[in-house]
């Protein structure tokens, strides 16, 4: 008789949703299945809206990125307007997008990973969480929580208090940027340097134990999907895609983000709402890719600022091709967080940052407009089209957790394999096959477009749909 | 200056009911009239954004949809540790699920305010949409009154 495993609540990350792990005749892990289970109501909600409230609407997506949706929404907004906007708004809208990818990064470090990779694959869960790596790591989890929140006030100082601020708006920025608020920014960020330093030597201190989780978390090659600078360097807020492979051979480059859906085509799984992106010459589903992070790093060839570039060195050293174990998300989260911190830096002392020219006025000038940013976790594509009252007629996005779901798939089939045994769920293994998802640090709220923050189930089941084994953490 | 207390509201706009805590603010901050060192703060669905938000504060209030058992529209008043010991934990979503480990950790780190009050309010409808459902709707003056009287 064979057999399927499901686990409950994936601690940790947003989103409802379940994994179940199924076993073939023998007992053995056949494939495991990422289901996420709400709908996409969210492009249909947005159907009769104007288009320049869509940056404020798209920010109250989720909680966790919510500067990523906003400026991938007044960019598509710029393309309707059909302007460029002014120089000193893109720097502060860069500068917006880094202050979000240091908070995000930090967060998943610091609260979703560190725990994992401090306190072990098998400490006592009750242990094994932000709380308890305060208990024993209390500087750590400091450092954590102060530089999330170096990276929320560079949004605060920008955008305002609240956290869905309307700022970044179609054609520009609503609001200059205060040299007090520069300076302080400034003043704080030798700080934000040393605590990410110290992170990535701690990372690199501790993933010799992690080896078999290196081996089995989603190792395997795909392709990589993010954009670049024009000169191929690694680049978050706007340019050309690139898509490179396994061996980092470049398979397609200098893309035009807008036309995304030429490149990248959708398939429906029948388990889970959440649609599978593939590279369209390569078919589905062998045109699989990733998006983020590790992505991003592979994609380059180079960061372009000299500490990342540095940490960059040892990053390349672990592979002759692309780095393919999604363990290494984590690794490349940590360059990334020096890289922007590079930029910020390098932004706030640009003689024109304080410029009050921040905004160009038009009128919608395209019906249809793509705006496309590189989300912490990846590639954000935010496409509208409106009418000539500039109302949403159709809107579409996709989302990194999306682009990465067919690798989060494979990824947990892999480590299921290696680590679940038998017919029951044991707490080790069952961590490990979370944390294959956590390594990807997906938004599930984002990427059902539920407009809500849900949890995670996972269960174990056999081929006749009988529950052999279920965990609860709450 | 950081105020003395601070009112939270917690939420998400386009989720009808989900998004009460932050209705309750936004009233409480248009209307004016709260004492001084009192300041509102609109925190939406931003979960983590909270810790920061408590840190150097005396007192803290914080509003919130709530699944309690209780019918549509009642609300409770309660403190953090009651919410452990009357199990009235609220799971739907991370951001609420995460509001009591993220006052554990403020405690953790020594940056929790002594005073912390949380109004939940028990919500009918969470789906796509900008409207408080009736039951809501009916007693929104009564959160707006009780929050500012927790504040006050």
């Amino acid at each position: 008789m064979s057999k399927t495993i499901t686990i409950d609540p994936v601690t940790r990350i947003e989103g409802h949703s379940k994994i179940t792990i199924h076993l073939d005749d023998k007992g053995k892990v056949e494939e495991a299945r990422f289901h996420v289970t709400q709908f996409r109501g969210f492009e249909k909600f947005t159907e009769g809206r104007p288009f320049y409230e869509m940056p404020a609407i798209t920010a109250r997506i989720c909680g966790i990125c919510p500067i990523s949706h906003m400026l991938a929404s007044a960019k598509a907004g710029d393309e309707l307007l059909a302007v460029r906007i002014p120089p000193a708004a893109e720097r502060l809208r860069r500068v917006l997008h880094m202050g979000q990818t240091v908070q995000s990064h930090a967060l998943s470090f610091f609260h979703l990973s560190s725990p994992d990779l401090l306190l072990g694959m098998d400490a006592d869960p009750v242990e094994r969480h932000i709380l308890g790596l305060a208990a024993r790591h209390p500087d750590l989890a400091r450092d954590g929580v102060w530089l999330r929140m170096y990276g929320q006030q560079i949004i605060e100082h920008l955008a305002g208090k609240r956290i869905h601020p309307a700022w970044a708006v179609p054609g520009g920025v609503s609001r200059p940027l205060s040299s007090e608020s520069r300076d302080q920014i400034l003043e704080q960020t030798p700080r934000a340097f040393d605590i990410a330093q110290r992170a990535l030597d701690l990372f690199l201190s501790v993933i010799e134990k992690f080896e078999p989780e290196i081996e089995t978390f989603a190792n395997f090659p795909t392709l990589f999907f993010s954009q670049v600078t024009r000169n191929g360097e690694l680049e978050l807020y706007d340019g050309p895609l690139r898509i490179t492979d396994a061996k980092r051979k470049i398979v397609a480059d200098h893309i035009d983000p807008s036309s995304y859906d030429e490149h990248i085509g959708e398939a429906s799984v029948p388990w889970s709402y959440l649609k599978a992106p593939f590279y369209r010459p390569m078919g589905y589903p062998d045109g699989i890719y990733r998006v983020g992070p590790l992505a991003r790093l592979n994609n380059a060839d180079r960061c372009g600022t000299p500490r990342a570039d540095a940490a960059l060195e040892a990053f390349r050293a672990l592979a002759k091709g692309a780095v393919l174990s999604s363990f290494y998300y984590h690794h490349a989260r940590l360059i990334e967080i020096l890289y922007a911190l590079e930029q910020i830096e390098a932004l706030l002392k640009h003689p024109d940052i304080l410029s009050p020219r921040v905004r160009a006025a038009a009128e919608p000038n395209r019906t249809d407009g793509v705006g496309v940013a590189e989300a912490p976790r990846g590639t954000l594509i935010h496409h509208y089209r409106i009418n000539d009252d500039g109302q949403i007629t159709w809107a579409n996005l996709i989302v990194a957790t999306g682009h990465n779901n067919l690798a989060m798939n494979r990824g947990i089939t892999q480590a299921a394999k290696k680590f679940v045994k038998g017919s029951s769920l044991k707490e080790g293994a069952l961590n490990r096959v979370e944390a294959v998802i956590r390594c990807y640090d997906p938004c599930l709220s984002c990427s059902t477009h539920a407009l809500g923050q849900m949890a995670l189930r996972v269960q174990l089941m056999d081929r006749e749909g009988h529950v052999l084994d279920e965990q609860k953490r709450v | 200056m950081t105020a003395d207390t601070v009112i939270i509201g917690l939420g998400n706009l386009y989720l009808r009911d989900e998004g009460v805590g932050v209705r309750v603010v936004r009233a409480l901050s248009e209307r004016g009239g709260l004492p001084e060192g009192v300041e509102t703060l609109d925190l939406g669905t931003g979960g983590l954004t909270v810790l920061h938000a408590l840190n150097g504060r005396r007192r803290a209030v914080i509003v919130d949809c709530a699944m309690m058992g209780e019918a549509p529209g009642a609300w409770r008043r309660f403190g953090p540790d009651e919410v452990q010991s009357r199990k009235v934990t609220m799971r739907y979503s991370l951001h609420e699920g995460d509001l009591m480990q993220t006052l554990e950790l403020a405690r953790k780190l020594g940056e929790c305010p002594a005073d912390v009050r949380i109004i939940g309010i028990q919500p009918e409808r969470v789906e796509p949409g900008e409207e408080l459902s009736p039951a809501l709707q009916e007693r929104f003056e009564e959160y707006v009154r009780a929050v500012a009287e927790e504040a006050g």
